[in-house]
């Protein structure tokens, strides 16, 4: 193994010189895929100022204004990011951190609601 | 031979540095310069560096998460202060803002793709780019947050909820300055730092030098809440609260970020990120898009929750 890695590194080296090497990167981005996401999160920028000139009924505002939100950071995070082209273990530091956020969230608020904590929606006076 | 004069001299001479002196391959045949001792290959190091950057933006996550929790809590208890507090403020700049953010995050994709092609020049270019995008987005900010503070909309600075009356934005505008700045020498300090005091008479002498359009508008929908209600003003001031802090602590990453990406600029510029060294670049790639991903949650929950009402249309 240290003898594969010497002439592994002895080639690198080489190859350092001539032309850029991307065998210790996974993947480069083609720069259309760029734009492509780029344009993408432009339409769902309009898409949220859109959604936001209605009134839906009940929760539907803040839903589907959360899912918009969510696809522009799943893009920005697949894509710019580079997750998408990442090991699984890369995917899971990713998931983790919105793992931890959704039992922040869910655990806290049932711990409010289970306590009668939270009136009906739109009252301003307990 | 090779690894036992690898594990031989790791211990004595750590720092990547140490190595430029010596060229001499047959005992430094570990990799490239920026290939660090504690790692067996580029790939490697290149998977642990990005994980690092992954943890620390893993926690991050949950700093935010902690105050969009809060957040969330409070709108779900005072929606409709909420809702007053949305309309305050300034939609077209919070979309200016938003859309740059998202071009700087394209940017910094660039500057990524082109520290791994190793074209510098393209390297600085696009981190410039960022940079002065990021610049915008702080000078936006700064702007909007002027104008809270001449609206009295600044909990604790310039809380002054008797101005709200007579300066409720227009559709999607900002303040009016000077009639602001009398107004608000005038309330004093009685007024910091508590948000609420008595029902204050809704007409004051200061406050009749009028935009007459931008008055009736704000009288409209000022109408529709009871902003002289002291627990209303209570409750319009714990948005505030999460308005500052949200935004001000994203801000704050936004400063931290220009300042790495200033400092990249001109290592950049010298070359350090285009001999194969490009991980730096992506990490701070990453942490930029993280910024990024955060104002994109920020946006529609602080400014778009009374709507969008460009053409001056229904509440």
């Amino acid at each position: 193994m240290a003898e594969h890695t010497a002439q592994h590194s002895h080639a690198a080296i080489d190859h350092h010189d001539t032309h850029h090497d991307t065998h210790d990167d996974t993947h480069i981005i083609p720069v259309s895929l760029y734009l492509k996401i780029f344009a993408w999160l432009m339409f769902l920028l309009i898409l949220t100022l859109g959604v936001a000139m209605f009134d839906l009924p009940g929760p539907l505002n803040i839903i589907v204004a959360m899912t918009v939100a969510i696809v522009k950071a799943v893009l920005i995070i697949l894509y710019f990011m580079h997750v998408r082209f990442s090991s699984r273990l890369t995917w899971l530091f990713a998931g983790a951190g919105f793992a931890w956020l959704l039992i922040m969230f869910s655990l806290t608020f049932s711990d409010y609601m289970s306590r009668g904590w939270l009136p009906n929606p739109g009252n301003i006076v307990r | 031979m090779v690894s036992d004069t690898h594990s031989g001299s790791v211990a004595l001479e750590h720092p990547t540095t140490a190595h430029t002196d010596d060229h001499n391959l047959s005992d430094h045949d570990h990799g490239p310069p920026h290939l660090h001792h504690h790692f067996d290959d580029m790939e490697q190091q290149r998977e642990s560096t990005s994980l690092g950057m992954w943890s620390f933006l893993v926690t991050e996550v949950m700093m935010f998460g902690g105050l969009f929790f809060a957040y969330s809590l409070y709108r779900w208890n005072f929606h409709e202060a909420y809702m007053y507090g949305s309309s305050r403020l300034n939609i077209v700049l919070g979309t200016g803002n938003t859309f740059v953010l998202l071009f700087s995050s394209l940017t910094m994709a660039m500057a990524v793709h082109s520290a791994q092609l190793r074209h510098r020049k393209a390297l600085v270019g696009w981190l410039i780019a960022t940079l002065i995008l990021g610049g915008a987005f702080i000078g936006i900010k700064a702007k909007e947050w002027t104008d809270d503070y001449h609206e009295g909309l600044i909990p604790a600075v310039s809380w002054d909820p008797a101005l709200w009356a007579h300066h409720g934005a227009p559709a999607g505008g900002a303040a009016h300055g000077d009639a602001s700045h009398a107004a608000t020498a005038q309330n004093g300090a009685a007024h910091v730092g508590e948000g609420v005091g008595e029902n204050r008479p809704q007409a004051s002498p200061s406050s009749q030098s009028g935009h007459p359009a931008g008055v009736d508008s704000s009288d409209a929908r000022n109408s529709k809440f009871p902003i002289a209600d002291s627990t209303f003003q209570r409750q319009v001031m714990m948005y505030f609260v999460l308005y500052f802090c949200m935004t001000g602590l994203h801000a704050i990453h936004m400063v931290i970020g220009l300042g790495i990406v200033g400092w990249f600029t001109y290592m950049g510029h010298r070359g350090a990120f285009t001999s194969g060294n490009d991980q730096p670049v992506e990490i701070v790639g990453l942490y930029w898009h993280f910024v990024d991903i955060v104002w994109v949650f920020l946006f529609p929950l602080l400014y778009l929750i009374h709507g969008f009402h460009p053409f001056g249309g229904g509440h």
